[in-house]
């Protein structure tokens, strides 16, 4: 029989709220901890480090200029800007004479993390060599060493490495060679899962914040901000003042990226409106890359979205892959075994 | 024993891991809440936040073409050459390759204004020195360069994005590093 909530007895109350307590816990728990295919996060751990590859080897174009202790940004005058605050940079204390030694060796370092080498060291080093890089150049940077500091923080923290890596093939060859059983499942991962919330949850805070800044603007409103971006010279890479033309595009996609930005945060979450979410931003970055000229900071964003996918399903989808092409390979290896063999009865009939 | 240390540990390290997590997503969320305008309460968790964030590089904003798109901005030298016509330039300049390269000079010229006093006119003279050295000049000008977007009326009648009247010159003085650094300045900033 059921009770009215006035009559609901104190002890009702309180077990009602250990209920409360303990199913808290629980979803707590499975939101971070749950054990997670490392698979997506290696992908990633690619993926980033080969951009950071590629930003460092962008740096040494230029070296000198902007890292040189008389350079563009001057080391007394960063020095100064830092003396106050709480800021990690090993470039402060490297002089002009260390400056491309250093330069190469985290080169180097970057590199045996994109390929996954000795990835629980050098996946720390590289978020220190990001964020050094960063800091000591703080006037030229922009939203690609934010997000490239920001995924390899967290790639840092999880075992980036445990797939497609060099340490996985070295780890299965050394068991290979000692006899054992090499498991074909990897090892899932609570850290995995945790890296992955943190991506996911700096995502929502990254996009939430910057459609919530654009609404303190007036331009966003009336739809002249993506005018006034497209039809920035500096930034754009093709000519879209054909858009003029056709106004209400320009004003459709600056309330589109408002929208899609301040609300991201709450529909990414939705199991069924994920894929669209995802879907349309990447159709940005993409945009931002091709007609803005910053493929890399489009790029980048994308990648992060890898957070969002289901390790699971994709590993099934990889594993499908792999014995399809496993069979192939078979069947084109025995079809040639057949036709040598053939040849060879027949060479045999024929005397 | 051994195992209930061993569990008492472990509930340790995932309570102290917990409160880590919490930690972390509010010095995410923080850093670009407490962005001007923002209460006295955002400020006060902003600077609980500050050193956190400022040492792992996650002290942004995100504000990235907000509040509102402006006029890009490019730093443009003269170096004088007796009896011939000044030898100019511009940074970013879309000659520069690849692209990312570009746009670490593209914000050189953009990020500086949001320094205090000092750093500007320190990278200023860092600027001036470098292009000074690169053409093996001993005085250099400099100047800064706005480029307003034209609207989509102007475009309809029919204007172009490079129109002369969209860019607007500053000077920021010339640089003479024939003489001590510390006057080095020759003459201070003044609108052209």
């Amino acid at each position: 029989m059921q009770r009215p909530l006035g009559l609901l007895s104190h002890s009702g109350i309180v077990q009602c709220g250990l209920r409360w307590v303990r199913d808290s816990k629980t979803a707590w728990r499975r939101f971070w901890f749950e054990p997670a295919d490392p698979i997506l996060l290696a992908f990633l751990r690619l993926l980033t480090g080969g951009m950071l590859v590629y930003n460092l080897f962008v740096w040494t174009l230029d070296l000198e200029a902007f890292f040189g202790n008389e350079g563009l940004q001057p080391l007394a005058t960063v020095r100064r800007l830092h003396e106050t605050r709480f800021i990690f940079s090993f470039w402060v204390w490297i002089e002009d004479a260390c400056l491309w030694p250093v330069h190469f060796a985290c080169m180097a370092i970057a590199a045996m993390f994109c390929a996954g080498l000795l990835t629980r060291v050098t996946s720390v080093l590289s978020f220190l060599i990001t964020i050094s890089y960063s800091q000591r150049v703080p006037i030229a940077n922009f939203g690609l060493d934010q997000i490239l500091g920001i995924l390899c923080l967290y790639l840092s923290l999880a075992p980036s490495g445990a797939a497609l890596s060099l340490d996985s093939l070295m780890r299965r060859r050394s068991a290979q060679r000692s006899g054992k059983c090499v498991a074909a499942q990897v090892k899932k991962s609570a850290a995995v899962r945790m890296a992955m919330r943190l991506i996911q949850l700096h995502l929502c805070s990254i996009y939430f914040w910057s459609g919530h800044a654009k609404l303190k603007g007036s331009t966003w409103w009336t739809g002249d901000a993506m005018w006034r971006v497209l039809a920035n010279e500096e930034y754009q890479t093709l000519d879209l003042t054909w858009m003029a033309w056709v106004p209400w595009l320009p004003y459709l996609i600056a309330h589109v990226t408002v929208v899609w930005e301040v609300f991201f945060v709450v529909l990414v979450w939705n199991p069924r409106l994920r894929p669209l979410i995802l879907l349309t931003g990447v159709v940005m970055h993409v945009g931002i890359g091709a007609f803005l000229g910053m493929w890399t900071f489009g790029l980048i964003m994308i990648f992060a979205y890898l957070a969002f996918l289901d390790p699971d399903a994709w590993r099934r989808r990889l594993n499908r892959i792999i014995s399809r092409t496993q069979q192939r390979r078979s069947m084109i290896e025995s079809s040639v075994e057949s036709g040598r063999s053939g040849i060879e009865s027949k060479n045999f009939r024929i005397p | 024993m051994f195992p209930r240390l061993k569990m008492a540990v472990s509930k340790a390290g995932y309570t102290l891991l917990s409160v880590w997590l919490v930690f972390h997503v509010f010095c995410v969320f923080i850093a670009p809440a407490a962005m001007p305008p923002a209460s006295p309460l955002l400020e006060d968790g902003y600077r609980i936040a500050l050193p956190y964030n400022e040492a792992l590089f996650l002290n942004h904003g995100y504000h990235y073409f907000a509040p509102d798109p402006g006029a890009s901005t490019l730093i443009a030298w003269s170096i004088p050459r007796a009896g011939d016509a000044p030898l100019v330039g511009r940074f970013p300049d879309v000659s520069i390759r690849p692209r990312l390269l570009y746009h670490r000079y593209f914000m050189l010229a953009e990020n500086l204004w949001s320094f205090d006093d000092e750093t500007q006119s320190e990278m200023q003279r860092a600027y001036a020195k470098h292009f000074a050295m690169i053409h093996n000049a001993p005085k250099i000008k400099l100047s800064r360069v706005s480029h307003e977007p034209s609207s989509i009326v102007r475009i309809q009648a029919g204007g172009k994005l490079d129109d002369p009247e969209m860019f607007e010159e500053e000077s920021l003085g010339e640089f003479d590093f024939s003489a001590p650094p510390e006057t080095s300045r020759s003459s201070s900033a003044g609108s052209l």
